[in-house]
């Protein structure tokens, strides 16, 4: 009887142990795969000029009124699951770690603020899988665009050579239609209709949708 | 116990319903969406929503007792610019309770700004010299402001018919930006004139 208990004192622990073993690998347990997509490339970055605490000026086509916008910029890593990705399905099972670039540029005035938004969340929809870069960047002014890069096809703009806005020439002038569809629209509201920007100046125009212009002063 | 629910089941709710001349303070279905323009001939849309009703309850207890139950009718109507830069509220309630006033409630709140008096159609009350002390906020006296009824007021060659006009003389909290000083709001129209900061004023263009 001693021998007994003596050997079910040693025996003690390591049966505990294959119980917890055996109880812990029987719960299923869903797999979390974790993507990053690091950070967004230089390049990309530069195709936005303006720099935080950077102030341009706009003025509204009835010559009266200049008005200052601010800018704020600033780099962020983010974390969000896809919810919209069918081909790495279940998508909450996919963690991603993306960078964003938010340019915010806040007027003197009561109108619009223009932001410009960077993001490489997107890259998993390319087709090259998840090693490219998405190029996705949207400009916002009470309406919204998408910023074109160079070589990229894209049907939303043209391409000017040259635009003379107060007195000064502009070249490779992106035409930017605005891809506005929410309730804006629907309501006639007034909306960011089109866009003027280039890569060395940023926003050189806003057209709105009732036809006011705003557009690049410099002294 | 007993004693408490057989009282609770005597008392009766009171039902109190905003005034029918206040309701014409809410604009129309037909006058809902509309463009503004200011003075350096810049635009902008504002869009606000149908008038909502709805009721919420008030009661007395005492020692357990319920003595007074009452139900009041709230109607409210928000909106704003398309560019995020005004936000408008204007609410109506029925707080007809003794220790209160005969009158309905009239809040606006316009970005920062909290209008509060009583109404009753045409009439704004306290009106012994048109002058409204309301307490939001957080502060004393939080602002102070004038009224009065127009019968009618132009604006954008567009005459209104029964205009309330408010303008602002003091505020004890911080301002900020945007800040409505002036205001004229029209019967079945809604905003039909603001200025903000003391210096811009923008004017609703006629449909």
């Amino acid at each position: 009887m001693k021998m007994e208990k003596r050997i079910f004192r040693k025996m003690r622990i390591p049966v505990l142990l294959v119980a917890m073993t055996m109880l812990f690998t029987a719960c299923p347990r869903s797999k979390t795969t974790y993507v990053d997509f690091g950070r967004i490339p230089e390049h990309y970055l530069a195709t936005v000029p303006y720099r935080n605490g950077d102030v341009f000026r706009m003025q509204h086509e009835s010559d009266r009124l200049i008005i200052d916008f601010t800018v704020s910029r600033h780099r962020q890593k983010e974390t969000g699951f896809d919810w919209f990705n069918e081909k790495y399905k279940p998508a909450p099972n996919y963690i991603y770690e993306y960078e964003s670039d938010i340019t915010k540029c806040t007027p003197n005035y009561p109108i619009f603020n223009v932001e410009i938004n960077f993001s490489n969340r997107y890259m998993a929809f390319e087709e090259e899988g998840m090693q490219n870069y998405a190029k996705s960047a949207t400009l916002f002014a009470v309406g919204s665009a998408r910023l074109p890069f160079i070589g990229e096809d894209h049907s939303n703009y043209e391409i000017l050579d040259s635009l003379k806005v107060n007195g000064r020439y502009y070249h490779n002038v992106f035409k930017l239609k605005s891809e506005l569809i929410d309730y804006y629209e629907e309501e006639g509201a007034i909306h960011g209709d089109t866009y003027y920007y280039n890569y060395e100046k940023g926003l050189i125009g806003v057209v709105m949708s009732n036809g006011e212009k705003y557009w690049l002063y410099e002294d | 116990m007993t004693l408490a629910l057989v009282m609770a089941s005597c008392v009766k709710t009171k039902v109190y319903r905003v005034n029918d001349a206040s309701r014409d303070w809410f604009a129309d279905s037909t006058n809902l969406n509309f463009t503004m323009r200011d003075e350096n001939g810049i635009s902008q849309s504002l869009m606000f929503g149908i008038a909502d009703s709805y009721m919420t309850e008030t009661g007395t207890i005492i020692l357990f007792i319920p003595t007074e139950k009452g139900e009041h009718e709230h109607i409210s109507q928000s909106g704003a610019n398309s560019y995020g830069t005004m936000r408008v509220s204007t609410t109506i309630s029925a707080y007809k309770l003794e220790e209160y006033s005969d009158n309905d409630e009239f809040r606006m709140y316009f970005n920062e700004a909290v209008y509060v008096m009583g109404i009753d159609g045409n009439l704004f009350y306290p009106n012994s010299d048109q002058k409204y002390i309301c307490y939001e906020s957080g502060y004393d006296n939080a602002m102070e402001f004038m009224t009065e009824y127009l019968d009618s007021f132009t604006v954008g060659e567009k005459s209104y018919e029964g205009v309330m006009h408010l303008k602002l003389i003091d505020v004890a909290y911080p301002r900020t930006n945007n800040f409505p000083t002036e205001i004229y709001y029209a019967k079945h129209y809604g905003l039909i004139q603001c200025t903000l900061d003391d210096k811009l004023t923008l004017c609703r263009l006629p449909d």
